[in-house]
């Protein structure tokens, strides 16, 4: 039976190393791609992984449970994220000129080399669009769309009021919009009939009924 | 809110993303229905999140673990620590030491003609030893370098009272050339050489003198150049 992460951190205080490598298996693809998408290059993603789960092992008797494990380590790798940024003056993601890495599938079935292509073009195209954003507003959007953390969640981690979040949410979504308009990725948005429904079923997200 | 009354920024990204109460979302469904604004609005930040989700980073070989240090090595005993530095103290006092000798005796190395010469010494630069000439009873002269200072104290070996005898630089010049081509019993017996020399040049005549003479010159050219 799998252990939870409140049993294995429970271990790790204890002084089992092995539990502790538990939760990185567990957590090192989540804490990686939030890397990823903060500072858009693979090389810094995982440097910013080992040293999340570096500062994790040694605060870990520190932590005492208030919040869930993964969003103390999310905290720790937004963290790094805003000072590796800060740093290295990166105040916009240094958008790769080749792909470092195969985009995975989403859906698990067999891509063409032509959905790869598409799959990897859009990635460059929100990767560049998302330096347009601040720290705050790229780590808000991040932690909400691909890590589904609720708005407490983000704003105990950003250390800000909740409506805070919901106002970067906001802003930097609409950045992002005007951003994928201008690149020619965005069109008119299909909310009905068949096209909507396949519109709806790539995107994954609930969306509101607007056919009513 | 109302029909009338756009939703806040606040209530529409909740709403987005499935929050509210139950009763704000039906005011917002009624208010989207009436309120286009509203509604593309919503439309356009749907779009940003459907095109987000194709937005995967590249798989990348990860597998980070944990490694315990505990083991791996031992830590140097305090004893292997103190051998260590006991070696390397060594060594360095032995620099030192081969440093100090040669800023002391400021050894200097020439090639001459008799071989290489090495001179050690405390002589500075100023009263460094200099090529001495031997004046020979035929005017012929002999070069030779003067040795260390040192070896500057060897015994004249006494001249005969009334017989004639060698002036101070010639004796410092022929001990000059028998330190470096002889050891002291050659310099001792090159002085007697020259010695009988001049005492056969008062008893016999002078044309055997003069073979004599030159005989005895040769002999010590010989050697000056061996």
């Amino acid at each position: 039976m799998q252990r939870t992460d409140e049993e294995l951190v429970a271990l790790s205080i204890g002084g089992d190393d092995a539990s502790f490598n538990q939760l990185v298996t567990r957590w090192e693809r989540s804490i990686y791609a939030l890397a990823f998408r903060m500072l858009g290059r693979e090389e810094d993603a995982k440097e910013v992984c080992q040293e999340t789960f570096l500062r994790a092992f040694r605060g870990i008797k520190g932590f005492k449970g208030q919040a869930k494990f993964s969003s103390w380590l999310y905290r720790i790798a937004v963290n790094l994220c805003r000072d590796w940024m800060r740093r290295e003056r990166r105040s916009s993601m240094v958008i790769p000129l080749d792909a470092e890495g195969e985009p995975p599938q989403l859906d698990g079935s067999l891509d063409t080399a032509e959905d790869v292509a598409v799959r990897r073009d859009l990635g460059r195209v929100i990767t560049e669009a998302m330096t347009a954003l601040s720290e705050e507003q790229r780590s808000t959007i991040v932690l909400k769309e691909y890590h589904g953390l609720t708005f407490r969640e983000i704003a105990d981690i950003q250390g800000c009021p909740l409506s805070t979040v919901k106002t970067r949410l906001y802003q930097g979504l609409s950045i992002l919009r005007q951003r994928l308009q201008r690149s020619g990725v965005q069109g008119p948005v299909p909310v009905s009939g068949p096209r909507g429904t396949a519109w709806m079923a790539r995107g994954g997200r609930r969306v509101v009924n607007l056919d009513r | 809110m109302t029909k009338n009354t756009c939703v806040t920024h606040d209530v529409l990204v909740d709403f987005l993303y499935g929050g509210g109460d139950d009763e704000t979302r039906r005011r917002v469904e009624a208010h989207l229905v009436a309120c286009v604004s509203c509604t593309e609005e919503l439309r356009g930040l749907n779009e940003v999140r459907g095109e987000l989700a194709s937005w995967v980073p590249p798989e990348v070989p990860l597998g980070f673990r944990l490694v315990s240090d505990a083991g791996v090595g031992t830590a140097p005993s305090r004893w292997g620590r103190f051998r260590r530095f006991r070696v390397w103290g060594w060594a360095a006092a032995a620099v030192l030491v081969l440093a100090a000798g040669v800023v002391v005796t400021r050894p200097e190395v020439q090639i001459e003609q008799g071989g290489m010469v090495v001179r050690i010494g405390w002589a500075d630069a100023a009263t460094a030893p200099t090529p001495a000439s031997v004046d020979t009873p035929s005017g012929d002269t002999v070069v030779g370098m003067a040795p260390p200072r040192e070896l500057r104290t060897q015994p004249v070996a006494p001249v005969a009272s009334g017989q004639r005898s060698l002036d101070r630089r010639q004796l410092s010049g022929e001990a000059t050339l028998g330190a470096v081509v002889g050891g002291d019993a050659w310099q001792q017996s090159m002085l007697e050489m020259i010695t009988e020399m001049e005492r056969t040049f008062a008893e016999v005549d002078v044309a055997e003198a003069a073979r004599v003479r030159e005989r005895l010159l040769e002999d010590v050219r010989r050697v000056s150049v061996r």
